[in-house]
């Protein structure tokens, strides 16, 4: 197959101090920096109005920038043309055009990026079978289930072998079950064509499942950077503690702090745990809800407390405890045996799974 | 040099371009207008290019005459200089502006200030001395050179902008803002500055205020005394009359059709919109042809009674009659999107909270349409104020302002300052209600489509109110039903009234045609204005269309500084009336810069940019149906926003393009307000040649034509309706899959 883009195509993403504003004095995206390597997936990850979108959408040149610089490889496009950039965009919607069918939908672009014209059905047939579609290519896209649709899509913006491939929330519009095989077809075109991609997804499992590296982002600035590894078991901060995957976040006091242990006191019981990057004084103490286990009432190392709601969600236990430090959320593998509300409990809190965070 | 230029053109092929059209336009094209006409070639074996009259700039600037024109050269030096700078530079982008600007701005001062008697304005002439030389309208050379100028300058606007500034855009922009500035708002300025000049041609603020405050038109007479009222109080009584009666036909219509279960509802939809396809005096005929002094009824009931038939009709009463008729279908159409947007759910929450079906109506439907009502009466109100087929023909003694300003202008007075004073009043009647329609109202409507589909249905109608409303408006349609069958029926009758056998003389006196030995002879008396009707609405109709749809698409997908400036200034001329549009144009057009009166031209631009407005929100309808995603899709996949906009978004709006375009062809076909001061004895219209036949009392002819007019623009609907009604329907299958698609967000 001759359509397997160099890997020399895919190129790197810069932003250098990006400010994006609405209207005078709305800050969409603030004074953020970041890079995202050539051939590598990258998730811009958050929740609804923290910026992703719009900056994905600067990369295409769908949105102005008002402070800063983008860079892709070493060529400043801040102020080129969307219709000039060598960047191409899956978008949430699709947007098909419905005049025009399949095979015309995915040769589109290939009219305007001066391929001389006897190449651009051969190629636009090729970008079609790479997402296995060959046999649909006389349909209108409103002849395609879903899934289909979303395909072309990514047909269409494959085929321009761009330096950088853009998805905005692809997956949103399928079902449940479609989403995980969806996910991980884009994740082997990828890595099989090493391509840059650029994802924005408000989903944190889909993140976790397709990245290479993840943005989080939040309120318009840059929470934290790093592995989908990194992220979900050393958050920096609270926020993308408590987006990605689920904790408990407790009020704590640090008491004592030195080189390789930090005394923690919560819900008068004291800790030590390894150390960590952390001042004295008042502080947040996140856990996630499987690093909770449940002892047996007569041990006597953890919280007591007593259950105030079980919920059966399959796989798992999800309970609510209530503690002298606040509500526990605690999740049990349902191999264990279930318990009932208001049983008396002791709960096991594994001291190199607590992170802390000040205020 | 050459060489220069084309390693240039690769670097910016739209300044490229537009230098072209401008060196092009000033060295190879007659500066002036041609006095034979527009398409006229004679000019080129007739001393071209040395004669003055046919001379481009640069002979007649080489040839020392006109030489106030040299500064015109200035733009393309200043284009010239960009090339050689690099791009998305400032610099760059400056050069542009200034040199396109300064090449706007002087063609329009020098336009404006000298003119075929030298100077127009009296403190020049002071200031430099009277001009032996005199200048003409502009012509293909000045209008290319003006274009050029203009796309040089957005070019340099759209550099400053970076990455948003799209040059196709801001071009269309500067081109739209640059029409409608020179065929809505200078005319109007005109109109304004001509009501302060005294007969020696200096400002006065007293004459004007002489002129404004006189009693022929503010007199309050009929109220206070057994006097006359005042033309402006006169007209204000008819249109709130009017408006008021359509508002309520219209919403009767409404209900009718959407609220109860007569079996034949569908086909009051169908009778309703018949008026808008009549050209409006036609029902002032009818009126004449029933209720005239030898109408059928007038005659029926003098019969029966033995009483003399009197002219009751004319004036008010035959006014109001016949505007109602003409204008229900506006309001129907108005109030029927109104009506049908309330949302089920909210009366089922009624019905659910205990209310019956008439408390519900009361407290929860009507509310909620009291914004449209209001909608529909302004409307009612503006149409009736501009109306000027129906005043004329019916009017009697009954003064209003439309007829007033034509008989000030037309008339033996001929005061053209007269006319100007009562045009500004008509328009700021008019603008105000336009005001209140968009400004006040714009903010209160309540019934907004959310696009999450409500399931339910609308509630009936309490049984009382529906058989109202089916007993009002079965009559209204019967009504409706006689006035045509009247139209029809008298264009077959010799002479109505004295003698009523049938015959086919109007038809063959107004189109025969003869074959005879040199091809076919149109012989009939109505093809000269036939013929030129159809041509000059078949030219206008894609240019409405074209000018309303990018418009609109500028407005829906593109923001802008003063964009809201930009959206009333091209809905404006909606509110403008016909008859304040005729006298403006005349005043206008009739001496250079562009010198257009008399002309097929002043007609086409009249209608373009009288149904322009209408152009504008089918256009603005149908793209807010269309997901930007696709534009931006298409921008990302590297195609420009020109081909964004031939490719993508044309394609997807044809229902649209058809329905602009059948509009403006039928508005074109029916209008006279404005058309009646802008024909000439080379370009008569069909309605104007119509009026004609009525002021000659020959009624037959008149309706025998008019008869013609209704059955072809009924064609056309119809025709119309098949091709739309097509598209429609693929689209639908083609799309509701992607519907979904398309618009979950």
């Amino acid at each position: 197959m001759s359509l397997r883009p160099k890997k020399s195509a895919a190129a790197t993403v810069t932003f250098r101090d990006v400010t994006k504003l609405y209207g005078k004095d709305t800050v969409a995206v603030d004074n953020i920096s970041l890079t995202v390597e050539a051939g590598t997936l990258v998730t811009l990850l958050g929740p609804s109005g923290c910026g992703k979108t719009t900056t994905l959408r600067m990369i295409a040149g769908l949105e102005g920038v008002n402070k800063g610089n983008i860079f892709i490889d070493d060529e400043d496009i801040t102020n080129m043309p969307a219709s000039e950039r060598d960047v191409s965009m899956v978008f949430q919607s699709y947007a098909l055009f419905p005049h025009k069918t399949v095979i015309e939908n995915v040769a589109y672009g290939l009219h305007y990026s001066g391929l001389i014209k006897s190449a651009i059905p051969v190629k636009a047939k090729e970008g079609l079978s790479l997402v296995g579609l060959e046999h649909l290519a006389e349909r209108y896209p409103s002849e395609l289930s879903g899934g289909q649709q979303q395909r072309v899509a990514v047909a269409r913006a494959l085929v321009l072998e761009p330096q950088v491939l853009l998805f905005d929330e692809p997956l949103s519009n399928l079902d449940a079950k479609l989403r995980r095989s969806v996910r991980e077809e884009i994740r082997e075109l990828q890595q099989k064509l090493g391509l840059t991609v650029v994802y924005v997804t408000h989903d944190q499992e889909e993140a976790l499942a397709v990245s290479d590296k993840i943005i989080v982002m939040n309120k318009g600035k840059i929470a934290q950077i790093g592995s989908p590894h990194e992220l979900y078991e050393k958050p920096t901060d609270l926020f993308v503690a408590n987006f990605i995957g689920e904790s408990n976040i407790l009020d704590c006091m640090i008491t004592s702090v030195t080189d390789k242990t930090v005394e923690v006191s919560v819900g008068g019981k004291i800790f030590n745990i390894p150390a960590q990057h952390i001042k004295k004084g008042p502080a947040k103490l996140a856990i996630r809800p499987e690093h909770i286990s449940f002892h047996n009432a007569q041990k006597k190392d953890g919280f007591s407390g007593s259950i105030l709601s079980a919920t059966y969600v399959g796989a798992k236990t999800e309970y609510q405890v209530e503690t002298k430090a606040g509500k526990l959320f605690v999740m049990v593998a349902s191999t264990e045996r279930l318990r009932d509300v208001n049983t008396k409990i002791n709960l096991g809190l594994s001291p190199d799974k607590m992170l802390l965070f000040n205020d | 040099m050459i060489s220069a230029l084309t390693g240039h053109y690769h670097r910016n092929p739209t300044v490229m371009l537009w230098l072209m059209v401008g060196l092009f336009s000033s060295i190879l094209l007659p500066w002036y207008g041609i006095e034979d006409g527009f398409f006229d070639l004679e000019w080129i074996i007739d001393g071209y290019p040395l004669d003055s009259d046919f001379a481009p700039l640069f002979f007649l600037l080489g040839q020392g005459e006109k030489l106030w024109l040299t500064p015109l050269i200035m733009p393309f030096f200043f284009a010239f200089f960009a090339l050689t700078l690099p791009q998305r530079s400032s610099a760059f982008s400056w050069a542009l502006i200034i040199g396109g600007g300064l090449g706007l701005i002087w063609m329009c001062g020098q336009g404006l200030s000298i003119g075929i008697r030298g100077w127009q304005i009296a403190s020049l002439q002071e200031l430099f001395g009277p001009l032996d030389e005199r200048q003409f309208g502009m012509g293909y050379g000045a209008i290319l050179y003006f274009a050029s100028c203009l796309f040089l300058f957005s070019t340099g606007l759209a550099e400053q902008r970076g990455t948003m500034g799209d040059k196709f855009i801001i071009g269309m922009i500067c081109f739209v803002v640059m029409l409608v500035g020179i065929f809505v708002f200078y005319p109007i300025i005109k109109l304004i500055i001509l009501a302060f000049i005294d007969e020696q041609n200096a400002y006065s603020l007293s004459l004007f205020w002489e002129k404004i405050s006189d009693s022929r038109i503010w007199s309050l007479g009929c109220v206070f005394a057994e006097r006359r009222c005042g033309v402006a109080w006169n007209t204000v009584f008819m249109a709130t009359i009017v408006g008021f009666l359509t508002t309520t036909l219209g919403l009767v219509f409404a209900l009718l059709v959407t609220r109860t279960n007569l079996r034949y509802r569908r086909i009051f939809r169908a009778i309703s919109i018949i008026p808008l396809i009549t050209p409006p005096f036609v029902i002032g005929l009818a009126i004449i042809l029933l209720f005239g002094l030898s109408g059928v009824v007038s005659t029926t009931i003098s019969d029966i009674f033995g009483l003399t038939p009197t002219r009751w009709v004319y004036g008010l009463p035959g006014i109001v009659i016949a505007q109602t008729l003409a204008y229900t279908p506006i309001a129907f159409l108005v109030l029927i999107g109104v009506v049908e947007s309330v949302s089920p759910s909210l009366e089922e929450a009624g019905l659910t909270l205990r209310a019956n079906p008439s408390q519900v109506f009361q407290t929860v439907s009507l509310p909620l349409i009291r914004p449209g009502l209001a909608n529909a009466f302004l409307l009612g109100f503006i149409e009736s104020m501009a109306d000027f087929g129906n005043p004329l023909v019916l009017g009697g003694n009954y003064d209003v302002l439309s007829t007033e300003i034509f008989f000030a202008i037309v008339g033996a007075q001929y005061d053209q300052g007269r006319a100007a004073v009562l045009a500004l009043v008509l328009l700021s009647f008019t603008l105000a209600a336009f005001y209140i329609q968009r400004f006040w109202l714009g903010r209160k409507s309540y019934t907004t489509i959310t696009g999450k589909g409500d399931s339910g249905y609308n509630m009936k109608l309490p049984p009382l109110l529906s058989r109202t409303v089916i007993f009002v408006g079965s009559s209204w349609a019967f009504f409706t039903i006689v006035i045509y069958s009247i139209i029809v029926y008298g264009s077959f009758v010799e002479m109505w009234g004295l003698d009523n056998s049938l015959t086919f003389k109007h038809y063959i006196t107004a189109f025969s045609v003869s074959i005879e030995e040199n091809g076919i002879q149109w012989t009939g008396s109505a093809w000269n204005s036939f013929s030129t009707t159809f041509m000059i609405a078949a030219i206008a109709a894609p240019l409405t269309a074209a000018i309303g749809l990018v418009t609109a698409y500028l407005l829906t997908r593109h923001n802008f500084r003063g964009k809201n400036a930009f959206e009333f200034g091209t809905m404006l001329s909606f509110a403008i009336p016909g008859t304040v549009i005729g006298v403006s144009y005349i005043l206008a057009f009739n001496v250079p810069p562009i010198e257009i009166t008399g002309t097929g031209i002043i007609l086409i631009v009249s209608f373009v940019f009288r149904n322009m407005p209408v152009g504008v929100r089918s256009g603005v309808a149908a793209m807010s149906q269309i997901d930007k995603s696709l534009d931006e899709s298409s921008l990302t996949l590297g195609a420009g926003s020109f081909h964004t906009f031939t490719k993508i978004v044309l394609p997807l709006l044809r229902p649209a393009i058809l329905a602009a375009l059948v509009f403006s062809f039928v508005r074109s076909m029916t209008a006279i307000s404005a058309v009646i001061f802008l024909v000439s004895a080379e370009y008569d219209m069909a309605t104007s040649y119509i009026i004609g036949r009525v002021e000659n009392n020959d009624y037959g002819l008149a309706i025998a034509y008019s008869t013609t007019l209704i059955f072809l623009m009924l064609l056309v609907i119809i025709l119309l309706q098949i091709m739309v009604g097509k598209t429609v329907t693929n689209r639908r299958q083609a799309g509701t899959e992607t519907q979904g698609g398309l618009n979950v967000t």
